[in-house]
C-alpha cells in the first residue's frame, strides 16, 4: 500500500476515534446532569410527601394558622402535578419549605404539640429531605459544572453546538434553604 | 467538650502497686530459670569440650539458647497479659465508665476489607486492643490493626525468601453514623493543592481508576477539602447527603490534627476511619525497666482511648436530628 494513503488512512481513523470519544464524552456530561436533575425530583417528592402528614400533626392544634397549611396544600399540589420546568418545581418548594419551617417555629407555641412523637419525627424528616435535596442540588450543580466546562473548553466546545448541548444554569442556595437551617436550632443543636 | 482532669495515677495506685510486685517477681522468675539453663548449658559444653566432642558442644548451646528464649517468653507473655486485664481495663472503666476494654479481640478482617480503604490482598492480619462502648447516641469501636502482605523473592541458588510489608498498621474505628445512607462512601488522603496538587492528582486517578470499581470520583464545592482529600462514593446524591457544607469543615480539621495519611469510609451506616500509627498502643512496660509506671505513661494509654470521645466530638456524631435517633 501506498505510505502515503497508509498515512493519511491512520490520521483519518485517529480523528474519528477522538470525535466518538469526545461525542461520547458530552454524552455522558449531559447524561449526567438529567440523572443529577431527577434525584432532585425524587427528592422534592419526598418532601411534599411529607406536607400531608405535617398538617394532620398540626391542624388540631394551629386552628388559627388555617391560612399558611392551605397555601401548603395549593403549594404541594402544584409541586407534585407540576409539568412545569425543574427550576419552577423547586421554586415552588422552596417556598414550601419557608412554610413548613414557619409551622415547626410556630409550634414552639404548642407545648403539647412540640412533645408529640409524630410531630418530633417529622421535623427529623423534614430536616433529612432538606439535607437530601441540598445533596441533590449540589450533584446537580456539580454535573452541570462539568458539563458547562465542556460546552465552553476546547475541543468539547466545538461539538456541542452542532449536537445541540447547551450550558446549564446552576442553582443558587434559596432563602427558605438558609432559613431552615433554624430548624436544627430547634433541638438546641449546632449543624 | 472539657471533662474533669481526673488523676488516674491516684487512682490506680494499689494496682499499680500490685503490678511492679508483679513486675519484681516477673523478672526474677525470668532471671532464675536463664541462671539454671546457663549452669546447665556451661556444664553441658563443658563437659562436651571435655571430651573433645564439639558437635555436642555447639548443639548444647544452642538448645540452651532456645530453651531460654522459650523460658522466658511464657513469664513475660503472662505479665503483658495481667498487665492487659488487670491495669488497662481498670483504666478503661475510669476513663469512661461505657467503654470496655478486650485486649485480644479487634475489629475483625472482614469489617476492615468492607470499608475498600485498602486495595493489597491481605496474607496476614493481626488485631488487638478492641475498646467498645456507647458515647452519647454513637456506638463506637476501635482496635488496633495491622494488615499485611507478603512477597516472595528466590535468588540464584533457588532459595526463596518472603517479605513481610504493611498495607495499614494503626487504628481503626468504626463509629455510628449519625445518618442513615445505602451506599458506599470513601474519603482518602488528596494530592495537596497547588500545581503539585493537580500534578500529583492525574497521577492519582491514573493509577487508582482500576482499583475503585464502581466507587465513582465525587467533586465537591469546597477547594480546601478538595485538595485534602480525595472522595469517591457509588451515589453521587448520597455522598453530598453524608457530606454536608459543615462535615466538610470538620474533616479538614480533622485532617490537621491527625495527619493527612487519614482515610474514612461510609457503608452500612457506619463511619470506618483508619488512622495509621507505628507504635502499639496498650503495651505493658518492659518487664527489665525497674521505673515505675508514672503519670505520663497512664497519659498515653489514656490519650488512646481518647480518641473515641474526640471521634464523635470532632466530626460531630451525637447530632441526632435526621432520622437517625
Amino acid at each position: 500500500m501506498n505510505p502515503t494513503i497508509l498515512v493519511l488512512f491512520v490520521i483519518v481513523l485517529a480523528v474519528l476515534v477522538i470525535l466518538v470519544l469526545l461525542y461520547n464524552s458530552l454524552i455522558g456530561l449531559r447524561n449526567g446532569v438529567d440523572q443529577a436533575a431527577s434525584s432532585i425530583d425524587v427528592m422534592l417528592k419526598k418532601r411534599a410527601d411529607l406536607i400531608p402528614n405535617l398538617i394532620a400533626t398540626v391542624q388540631q392544634y394551629m386552628s388559627h394558622e388555617r391560612a399558611t397549611l392551605t397555601e401548603l396544600t395549593e403549594l404541594r399540589t402544584r409541586a407534585i402535578s407540576s409539568s412545569a420546568p425543574l427550576e419552577e418545581r423547586v421554586a415552588v418548594d422552596a417556598q414550601a419549605a419557608a412554610l413548613m419551617s414557619r409551622i415547626v417555629v410556630a409550634a414552639e407555641a404548642y407545648p403539647e404539640l412540640k412533645a408529640s412523637d409524630n410531630f418530633v419525627l417529622l421535623q427529623r424528616s423534614l430536616n433529612e429531605s432538606e439535607e437530601q435535596i441540598s445533596a441533590a442540588r449540589r450533584a446537580y450543580n456539580a454535573a452541570a459544572t462539568a458539563l458547562n466546562n465542556a460546552v465552553d473548553m476546547i475541543p468539547t466546545s466545538l461539538l456541542a453546538g452542532p449536537m445541540g448541548i447547551t450550558r446549564r444554569a446552576l442553582f443558587a442556595a434559596t432563602e427558605a434553604e438558609r432559613a431552615n437551617v433554624d430548624v436544627g436550632a430547634l433541638f438546641g443543636a449546632n449543624r | 467538650m472539657t471533662t474533669p482532669t481526673v488523676d488516674h495515677h491516684a487512682i490506680l495506685a494499689p494496682v499499680l502497686a500490685e503490678f511492679e510486685v508483679a513486675r519484681a517477681a516477673t523478672r526474677q522468675r525470668v532471671l532464675q530459670g536463664l541462671a539454671i539453663i546457663a549452669s546447665v548449658a556451661l556444664l553441658a559444653i563443658a563437659a562436651a569440650l571435655w571430651f573433645k566432642i564439639v558437635v555436642l558442644a555447639i548443639v548444647s548451646g544452642v538448645a540452651a539458647l532456645i530453651t531460654a528464649l522459650i523460658w522466658s517468653s511464657f513469664p513475660i507473655a503472662q505479665f503483658n497479659s495481667r498487665f492487659k486485664h488487670e491495669v488497662i481495663t481498670r483504666l478503661v472503666a475510669q476513663v469512661n465508665p461505657t467503654l470496655t476494654y478486650q485486649p485480644t479481640m479487634g475489629i475483625e478482617q472482614p469489617v476492615f476489607q468492607a470499608s475498600r480503604l485498602f486495595h493489597t490482598d491481605i496474607d496476614r492480619y493481626g488485631k488487638e486492643d478492641l475498646v467498645e462502648g456507647t458515647i452519647g447516641a454513637t456506638h463506637v469501636r476501635f482496635s488496633e490493626v495491622h494488615a499485611e502482605y507478603k512477597t516472595e523473592t528466590t535468588d540464584s541458588d533457588g532459595d526463596s525468601k518472603t517479605t513481610w510489608h504493611t498495607i495499614f498498621r494503626g487504628i481503626y474505628v468504626v463509629a455510628d453514623f449519625n445518618k442513615y445512607f445505602q451506599g458506599h462512601t470513601i474519603i482518602m488522603p488528596g494530592a495537596g493543592a497547588g500545581l503539585a496538587g493537580a500534578i500529583g492528582g492525574v497521577f492519582e486517578r491514573m493509577g487508582n481508576a482500576v482499583n475503585f470499581g464502581p466507587l465513582q470520583p465525587v467533586a465537591l464545592e469546597d477547594p480546601e477539602f478538595e485538595a485534602c482529600f480525595n472522595v469517591r462514593s457509588t451515589d453521587q446524591v448520597e455522598a453530598r447527603y453524608i457530606l454536608s457544607p459543615a462535615l466538610m469543615r470538620r474533616l479538614i480539621d480533622f485532617q490537621a490534627t491527625h495527619g493527612n495519611t487519614v482515610r474514612l469510609a461510609f457503608l452500612g451506616n457506619t463511619l470506618h476511619i483508619a488512622l495509621p500509627k507505628d507504635r502499639n498502643h496498650f503495651e505493658a512496660p518492659s518487664v527489665w525497666s525497674s521505673e515505675p509506671i508514672g503519670a505520663a505513661q497512664l497519659q498515653s494509654y489514656t490519650e488512646t482511648l481518647a480518641i473515641a470521645q474526640s471521634i464523635v466530638d470532632d466530626l460531630n456524631l451525637n447530632l441526632r436530628i435526621w432520622s437517625r435517633v
